[in-house]
């Protein structure tokens, strides 16, 4: 390695860094001069955190200069949606609402699972406000472009997260995922992204939108960065209640097995939308390089998604209420109504939404027995125009907003682990493709993932958009 | 001028019929056909406006075939003399999105070659305006709602009342428990 830049992924510069042929300060310097000459145009940013930065790659350098293992992700520059807690910073979630918020008292459990492995936070990324949207189309701190069409959005609700990754910033982000919100943008930014089994690693210090659907996830450009990350982010944590108790499970030493021995299939019916021809197209083009044409059916998916969708109003609503009583004029208007409404929701449809939960739980369970990935689009299509109000589903014309989750709520309802990868076609914007898994076999994701990027199915190029405005 | 003369409600009813069925098989040959084809045709569907007997044809090309199948919950049928008609129907589809309830309303005269629509207009009943549970269950908690914002909240109340009602159609055995378990 001669100089680090954007092309360069985790395992690269941590190894460039290790070995002395880079310092982590030089590492960092050239993120944050990537950061400061595209994200003008992107909007990716909330924060960037030059001196914590700066000072995080010395103590890197630091540590190798006396002979200290940083850890396996030296000096690797990575951000964090703006609702994870950072020492020192009030956790603003996307909104104005917490401006009066306490700084937090340590970094969220994420950041400093990353942190401790070396790597160096550069910044803090744009969302919807509070997490409750597709498009990161953010009143308060404007909206993030895509970095393959600036006329576009980036999706959301990570959407800084995603497209800071796409455009070859930084090669790690960190978002989470309650109904769509790293696939949704992972398929729009052209990306790899893992979200874990419910409660598989800790959301610890992570401000949460809606408890019993919140998932911490992670952004890369490479199935191996996903898989290091995956790697030092997991681990019990008791401060974090619905973190799983179980061990740790390393995906990195499996990655090269690839596909072999899994059973793989396409989720059919409502997943194979005859509307949504691109992204069919590219479950179509995984499904064949994956060898299989075997298709199997989700139970009651529209079930699950409107359960998922009245689990959310309510326990949002009832988070914010407080907030929503003395200043819900502060709130985004993208999000304000929902909100309001969700503090009122009858507990008939939310107590009946969690009992169809582990019914339906208990049913996927069971397709679980026959097959080991099933496939899946991410989102009904590539990127909307930034302001696009509806997209086409089933015939209809549907609100962008709202339907974009379409195919991921059903998923994260209960929890499975995704992997999204990411599938180009010529002259298109790309779109993702999930990999669903049993739960908590991420490791077995990854697997997949890393075969299908071997094979030239999935890539992750660097988005040229931002910079070719330069 | 005689209203609802039963011979030529017996005509409209029958012209009706044909238009519904090639409707929810998207036979779009009876349905081209069944239009006024003239410039001055018009069809305001839910999320189109379409100006012309050609405008009408190029949306029913491009419209894919799925999700067309509706119940009618009510049909009234209206005639004015012998060559003069209006078709309204309410009607109900289920969706990925929950449950539509929309209504569809069409003006239909008799030309020389029969009966043929000239006008027709579709819409969704969406947002109904009655707030009163809103402010009665905001009262409970203490909300005060902005006057500003309860028709957009009111409206996606109504969204997950959609939704609610698709939900909670599943029969769902009583023995299911609630997915989160406390553990104390």
């Amino acid at each position: 390695m001669t100089q680090p830049n954007g092309e360069s992924g985790a395992a690269e510069i941590s190894a460039a860094v290790r070995n002395g042929e880079v310092t982590a300060v030089d590492v960092t310097r050239a993120a944050l001069d990537r950061v400061s000459a595209a994200d003008g145009e992107l909007n990716c940013f909330t924060a960037v955190l030059t001196e914590r930065a700066l000072s995080d790659a010395a103590e890197v350098d630091r540590k190798i200069s006396i002979g200290k293992d940083p850890g396996p992700l030296a000096g690797v520059p990575f951000a964090a949606k703006n609702l994870f807690d950072i020492q020192g910073v009030p956790t603003m979630a996307g909104s104005i609402v917490r401006a009066g918020a306490a700084p937090a008292p340590k970094d969220a459990a994420p950041v400093a699972a990353l942190h401790a492995a070396g790597a160096v936070l550069v910044g803090v990324l744009n969302m919807d406000e509070f997490a409750y949207g597709f498009t990161t189309e953010n009143s308060h701190y404007g909206v993030t472009h895509n970095p393959h069409d600036l006329t576009r959005v980036a999706g959301g609700s990570s959407g800084g997260s995603a497209a800071a990754v796409a455009a070859g910033m930084v090669p790690i982000t960190l978002g989470s995922d309650t109904n769509g919100s790293i696939r949704v943008p992972a398929s729009f930014c052209g990306i790899f992204s893992v979200k874990p089994t419910y409660g598989r690693i800790s959301r610890r210090g992570a401000f949460l939108f809606v408890s019993s659907l919140d998932h911490v996830g992670w952004f890369a450009r490479s199935v191996d960065d996903l898989a290091i990350a995956y790697d030092q982010l997991q681990g019990p944590d008791p401060e974090d209640p619905v973190c799983t108790t179980r061990p740790p499970e390393l995906s990195r030493p499996g990655l090269r097995r690839g596909a072999e021995g899994l059973r793989i299939a396409v989720a059919g019916g409502y997943f194979a939308d005859p509307g949504a021809t691109q992204a069919n197209g590219a479950v179509a083009a995984v499904a064949r390089a994956l060898g299989t044409d075997r298709v199997v059916e989700f139970p009651e998916p529209a079930r699950a998604r409107g359960a998922a969708y009245l689990i959310t109003a309510s326990e949002g609503g009832n988070h914010h209420l407080a907030d929503l009583r003395s200043q819900a004029d502060r709130f985004d208007p993208n999000t304000r109504s929902r909100f309001l409404a969700g503090t009122v929701v009858p507990a008939a449809w939310v107590s009946f939404a969690q009992r169809f939960r582990t019914w339906y739980r208990d049913r996927i369970r069971e397709l679980f027995q026959e097959v080991d990935v099933i496939l899946a689009p991410a989102t009904p299509c590539p990127a909307t125009r930034i302001g696009q109000s509806t997209i086409t589903v089933n015939g209809a014309e549907v609100p962008a907003r709202a339907n974009m989750g379409l195919f991921t709520q059903p998923i994260s309802f209960i929890g499975l682990p995704v992997v999204t990868v990411p599938v180009w076609s010529p002259g298109k914007l790309p779109i993702g493709v999930q990999l669903i898994g049993a739960p908590y076999r991420e490791a077995e994701l990854l697997r997949v993932a890393w075969e299908l990027e071997s094979a030239g199915v999935v890539s992750a190029p660097i988005a040229q958009a931002a910079w070719a405005v330069k | 001028m005689e209203i609802n003369n039963p011979a030529v409600i017996a005509e409209l009813t029958r012209c009706h019929e044909a238009y519904e069925k090639a409707l929810v098989t998207n036979d779009t040959a009876v349905l081209d056909e069944s239009f006024w084809d003239s410039p001055h045709a018009l069809r305001f569907g839910v999320m189109e406006n379409l100006h012309g007997a050609d405008e009408i044809r190029a949306f029913r090309k491009a419209r894919p075939n799925i999700n067309l199948d509706r119940e009618i919950e009510r049909l009234d049928i209206m005639s004015f003399g012998d060559s003069v008609g209006v078709v309204n129907l309410e009607f109900r589809r289920s969706t990925n999105f929950g449950e539509q309830h929309g209504r569809q309303t069409q003006f239909w005269i008799r030309f020389a070659g029969g009966w043929r629509i000239v006008s027709a207009h579709v819409s969704l009943l969406r947002s109904p305006t009655d707030a009163s549970y809103l402010n009665a269950a905001a009262a409970q908690i203490g909300l005060k709602i902005d006057p500003a914002y309860q028709a957009d909240v009111n409206a996606d109340l109504n969204r997950m009342a959609g939704i609610a009602g698709f939900l909670m159609q599943f029969p769902l055995g009583q023995e299911v428990e609630s997915a989160p378990v406390f553990q104390p």
